[in-house]
């Protein structure tokens, strides 16, 4: 990457803005690049550079003063909601937002726990790489039981943007034929234990109308050629993704869609510029550009284009948009529907269970395998629904052999304890239900109505519940959990349903805030992303998911995205945008 | 009941490694340098009661534990992860590694459990002995935990306890270099996920993970 990659001020007026550099953002950059059109990605946070800045890459958990874990003072003072994430850890807090600075409220007696990545590259470095395909029951299931507005797109739309990102991205898994889990453009899948083939033949022998696959993760199993001139290079199985991987062999922004879209010579990158909001003119119903307060020093510019992608992540894309109030939209720009901000939702991983599969006492494994298997959704569709409540979940685990951090609750004192505490244990498999949330108005995020945060932006005020249909599809996860379990023979079965305790936003999949949608009058987007009300202006990330699925969502913020650069490019050039 | 044996035992454990200079050391803080040499020459049955018959102080400087509750902790680490083929709690300095980790990464209820529990087996050391926890024989350190761990005597919140506070003397061992590398089999770069090794009953787990 040049130096001259990052900008401050500029009067240029660019072809694109592009806000936000995270998985979406990074693949708006590189497409716009790629077409030959002038981009500036436009980034809150710090450069983070591929490789230069994991630095704690390698160092295992003896190097850190208290093994991994984070002081008390500094989680309290910094971090109290982004510790609630499971990769939280002193060996990857610096990729974490800090609380204090990022301050947003909720409605009393709600929570809402929201994962921030403010730097170059965003979550991009943090995610957990599954990556699935929706497939045309998803797109169809608002439409099918009524629950939301129907997407404006089906699976065809979708399949050849899906098959690109996927070449490029590189994905492993296994092609299974399942109508509502389609096949992906697939690298080798990652392994399964022999516990997990077994279990899998169990399952699958009594429950015919479900599948125990290999989980499908943006790992480079075996890397092509695209891959290699991307300077990527086979995964490691060190399982220490969230650290940053110098061998690019995770997707992340760095690794991947920032090389290839700066190789181009069109990217420019202005870092430390927070959004505030839009720059619209009333004449030409236009955006021009976006008015930015800098991160650091907190004083103020402009930056201008043609267009303005939002890539700024679910919640904060439609703060953007409600922070732009024109003449025209007193309420947020693009807000003539009212829609806007409404209809949050993130995926319910609240119920599971876990138990021992006996024997395979000589089988164990090698390396830290980065991702677990899969029991894809079972009920798709109407037809198929339980009694009690609508849609349906998947079930994530994988099976590993105990180690020391279970087995140190064992009774023991002394030699043959410790000796113990060496050997691998009991084999135990896990099935965790990611269940689909609902779209509903009541559920929603808006503007503070007085407090602001240090750039004087208004705070996101947020009022976000688990209705009844997600409780009993809770219930009814924990109980199939425990009798797939059961019937593939496992012992020692534990359960766990803990959707009265946990808050939306934790499954870090939130979605829905400025749905896409074919009328104008309950969405915010055409079926490219586009804003009903203001045409070159489009929001490519989560923000524009008209329902959940139950699949992992940022494969699809990345084929929906490239779907809507190529449109867009088209409409420029076309003069219609 | 156990005469002077302890003693003995005692200085077994103290005299042949050179970070038990430390244990010394802070004997030698808490009851003066004549009292601990005393004790640890092996030759003053009632010295060593005297220092049994010490009641356990609140710590004066701040920090977590007393220095007598530190003696206790230290031998803790001893009884439950003794030298085997592979070092001690004690040499790969989870003594030090416990007060430092409730201090930095754990709530002050978890400390208190800690304090308790420390203070509850060297109580029972002096009451089922007659001698404080670090002075009794190992095989009767070992007898007294055991039976804190699943003996009906001892209450739930005392096993509960127990438990958080070996599982964190574990936790220190396992996450050092000594117990990821020596004890367990570390793969810092693993190269590649192979799903199915074969393993046998001398196969060791793997070490420890990225983080925790």
């Amino acid at each position: 990457m040049t130096t001259d990659l990052y900008i401050h001020e500029s009067d240029q007026v660019y072809d694109a803005i592009v806000v936000g550099s995270g998985i979406t953002g990074g693949f708006a950059a590189k497409e716009f690049c790629e077409r030959g059109m002038q981009t500036l990605m436009i980034e809150r946070g710090r450069v983070v550079e591929h490789r230069k800045d994991y630095i704690t890459e390698g160092k295992a958990p003896w190097e850190f003063e208290n093994r991994t874990k984070v002081d008390n003072l500094l989680t309290e003072e910094k971090y109290a909601v982004q510790k609630k994430c499971y990769a939280f850890s002193d060996a990857t807090k610096h990729f974490f937002g800090n609380d204090k600075d990022l301050p947003y409220s909720t409605e009393e007696g709600t929570g809402f726990d929201w994962i921030r990545a403010n730097q170059l590259g965003g979550k991009s470095l943090l995610w957990h790489r599954q990556s699935y395909r929706f497939s045309d029951f998803d797109f169809s299931a608002n439409k099918a039981d009524g629950h939301g507005n129907d997407w404006p797109i089906r699976y065809k739309d979708l399949e050849s943007w899906y098959s690109y990102v996927e070449t490029f991205v590189g994905i492993s898994g296994s092609d299974e034929n399942l109508e509502q889990l389609p096949n992906s453009e697939f690298l080798p899948p990652l392994e399964m234990t022999a516990p997990e083939i077994h279990v899998k033949q169990k399952i699958e022998q009594h429950f015919p109308d479900r599948q125990l696959i290999m989980g499908r993760t943006a790992h480079l199993t075996k890397p092509t050629q695209l891959h290699l001139e991307q300077g990527r290079v086979t995964c490691q199985a060190r399982s220490e993704c969230h650290k940053g991987c110098s061998f690019g062999a995770y997707f992340s922004t760095q690794s991947s869609t920032l090389p290839a879209a700066a190789k181009t010579g069109n990217l420019s990158i202005a870092p430390n510029s927070v959004v505030h909001s839009l720059i619209y003119d009333e004449k030409t119903k236009r955006v021009k550009g976006v008015r930015v307060v800098d991160n650091d020093d907190l004083s103020t510019r402009e930056y201008f284009a043609k267009v303005v992608f939002l890539c700024a992540s679910t919640l904060g894309s439609a703060q953007i948009m409600l922070n732009t109030k024109t003449k025209s939209f007193p309420n947020g720009i693009a807000n003539s529907s009212g829609v806007l901000g409404h209809y949050l939702m993130d995926h319910n991983f609240n119920a599971g269970a876990i138990g021992t599969v006996e024997g395979f006492e000589d089988e164990y494994y090698s390396g830290r395998r980065p991702g677990g298997i899969l029991v894809p959704n079972f009920q798709y569709k109407p037809s198929l629904y339980k009694q009690g409540y609508v849609r349906g979940y998947g079930l994530a685990g994988g099976s590993h052999r105990e180690n020391w951090p279970t087995n140190a609750h064992q009774p023991g004192i002394g030699a043959d304890y410790k000796t113990k505490l060496t050997k691998p244990g009991r084999w135990r498999m896990d099935l965790n239900a990611q269940g689909e949330m609902l779209p509903r108005f009541d559920n929603y995020m808006a503007l503070h109505p007085t407090k602001t945060d240090k750039w004087g932006i208004p705070l996101i005020h947020i009022d976000c519940t688990w209705s009844e249909n997600e409780k009993l599809m809770m219930a009814d996860a924990e109980q199939t959990a425990v009798d797939m379990l059961t019937k593939a023979g496992l012992i020692e079965i534990e359960s766990y349903n803990s959707v009265d305790t946990r808050n939306p936003g934790i499954a870090i999949h939130e979605v829905g805030t400025a749905r896409m949608g074919r009328d104008p009058k309950d969405s915010v987007l055409n079926s490219f992303n586009q804003c009903h009300d203001v045409d070159n202006l489009f929001v490519t990330d989560g923000a524009s998911f008209c329902s959940t699925a139950v699949q992992n969502p940022s494969l699809t913020f990345m084929a929906i995205t490239v779907r809507a650069v190529d449109y867009c490019v088209k409409e420029m050039k076309a003069r219609r945008i | 009941m156990p005469t002077n044996s302890n003693i003995t035992e005692l200085e077994k454990k103290t005299c042949d490694e050179d970070n038990r200079r430390v244990f010394m050391k802070k004997m030698a803080a808490l009851f003066g340098a004549t009292t601990a040499a005393a004790v640890l020459s092996g030759c003053s049955v009632p010295m060593a009661q005297q220092f049994a018959a010490q009641r356990p102080k609140p710590p004066q400087n701040g920090k977590l534990f007393s220095e007598h509750e530190l003696t206790v902790l230290y031998s803790l680490c001893e009884t439950i992860l003794p030298k085997t083929d592979t070092p001690s709690g004690v040499e790969v300095g989870c003594h030090e590694f416990v007060p430092h980790q409730l201090q930095h990464c754990h709530t002050k209820q978890q400390q208190d459990d800690c304090i308790q529990i420390i203070n509850t087996v060297d109580m029972q050391a002096n009451n089922e002995f007659g001698k404080t926890f670090p002075l009794l024989q190992p095989q009767q350190q070992q007898q007294l935990l055991t039976k804190i761990e699943i003996d009906d005597k001892s209450s739930d919140i005392q096993k509960e306890q127990f438990s958080f506070l070996k599982a964190l003397i574990v936790f220190g061992y396992f996450t050092s270099e000594v117990g990821a590398t020596q004890a367990l089999n570390y793969q810092a770069v693993p190269g590649s996920f192979i799903g199915s090794i074969p393993a046998n009953s001398d196969t060791k787990s793997w070490g420890s993970l990225a983080y925790y």
